[in-house]
């Protein structure tokens, strides 16, 4: 019996270790911007939720990010980019008809960058 | 009277110099402020605020329906100074600095606003006066010059490169010609004014694409009448053709225009040596390259100042 207490005992507090794996935690978003991971650096997807747009018609652009204290910088080769950070809005008018490349740089505070860019097509 | 007014003569007489695109908010009379040449050792000193407002937009002559932006705006700092460095030869300096260069989208988002601020270019242009006559101040001149801008980098916000028709600056390299011709009337105070722009630009790097605004080509004609010792007032018929730009050698839908503007102004002399003016530009007629953001009207404010050396 006293061994079977034991047992148990030590069942229970092996069960309690093994659960304390460390595992990545979301960050105060508020602080760092959505969808960052503390972690390693990694630039996971650059992704658009149209990747075809109507002159004045417009797109949001989603960067997805492991990291922390991460930056975004953005440019388009034609068209306009509206807002900032991890999300953002892409339109375009009658001038910038065609496929236009939209770029987004991150970095983290390390000073480790990552590149990707998506192609949208205004018509 | 008429005299002095052509001697510190009303620099808005020249035509606007737009820097407009396809959604540009139009660009200021940086460029235009040219009234021929100044007389050896004289300096002339022109400062002027203006503003800017483009609401609707055209396709063709015609108002559209396209209402990707709610306005373009812009307020405007511009600088000039021409010296005399002899009776027939001047060098005009010209630059200017946007406040603000403003879209306004009519987007569902919560920050619909893209703003550009800065300087434009340092224009050098040096003129000739091939005629002129002290006695009755005829002046028949002309300049070649250069444009060179202050920086070569496009303008971010909040990390963001801001598209090409907020950018305060063209980041090109250009070129000048200015044709400038004074004839007084010599009858109720009236002056005849002819001016010619030519604006061509070499190519930037615009985000590793080719970029090449179109070449502009202005024309005005302006009359001068005196309402008395103090105060003038100027009328100016003015025409502006902008070539279509180009990104990688190609010509760029919806850009390029011709407008004719019809523009009145009110000068105020304090002095042999200070004037003020007051400028009021609306366009009579616009035609656009496709379907662009047009111009509402332009406002202005300068002073003038005349040194003597």
């Amino acid at each position: 019996m006293k061994n079977l207490k034991l047992n148990t005992l030590l069942i229970i507090m092996a069960l309690i270790f093994t659960s304390c794996n460390e595992k990545p935690t979301e960050v105060n978003s508020s602080i760092y911007g959505e969808n960052e991971i503390e972690g390693e650096f990694e630039f996971k997807s650059l992704d658009s939720d149209k990747f075809e747009i109507s002159v004045g018609g417009s797109t949001q652009i989603s960067a997805k990010v492991i990291g922390t204290g991460i930056s975004y910088k953005w440019n388009a080769s034609a068209g306009d980019i509206i807002g900032a950070g991890s999300k953002v809005v892409y339109t375009a008018a009658f001038c910038c008809v065609g496929n236009n490349v939209i770029k987004c740089v991150v970095s983290d505070r390390e000073g480790n960058t990552e590149t990707k860019e998506i192609v949208i097509n205004v018509r | 009277m008429l005299g002095k007014l052509i001697f510190i003569l009303i620099i808005f007489s020249s035509p606007s110099y737009i820097i407009a695109q396809c959604c540009s908010p139009g660009g200021p009379t940086v460029g235009s402020l040219s009234s021929g040449t100044v007389w050896k050792n004289n300096l002339k000193f022109t400062t002027y605020y203006q503003y800017g407002i483009s609401a609707d937009y055209r396709d063709g002559s015609s108002i559209s329906d396209f209402d990707l932006l709610n306005k373009g705006y812009y307020n405007f700092i511009g600088i000039l100074a021409s010296y005399g460095v002899t009776n027939n030869f001047t060098l005009t300096l010209e630059s200017g600095y946007y406040i603000t260069k403003t879209q306004d989208y009519n987007l569902d988002v919560s920050d619909n606003i893209l703003e550009g601020f800065g300087l434009t270019e340092l224009t050098i242009l040096p003129k000739y006066s091939i005629l002129n006559a002290i006695d009755n101040y005829f002046d028949l001149s002309f300049g070649l010059g250069i444009k060179i801008p202050f920086t070569r980098e496009q303008q971010l916000s909040n990390n963001v490169v801001l598209p090409i028709d907020v950018q305060p600056s063209s980041n090109a390299l250009g070129f000048i010609s200015d044709l400038y011709l004074n004839y007084p009337l010599n009858y109720n105070d009236l002056q005849l004014m002819l001016f010619n722009r030519i604006d061509m630009n070499t190519d930037t790097d615009f985000i590793g694409t080719k970029y090449t605004n179109g070449t502009r080509v202005a024309t005005s004609i302006n009359m001068l009448y005196g309402i008395s010792d103090k105060f003038s007032s100027l009328y100016q018929l003015k025409h502006e053709f902008r070539a279509q730009d180009k990104r990688d050698n190609k010509l760029i839908d919806a850009s390029g225009y011709n407008i004719f503007f019809i523009s009145t102004q009110i000068i105020y002399l304090f002095d042999e040596l200070i004037q003020t003016s007051l400028l009021f530009d609306y366009p009579l007629y616009e035609n656009y390259n496709g379907v662009q953001l047009s111009i509402d009207y332009k406002v202005s404010f300068a002073m003038t100042y005349n040194l003597r050396f």
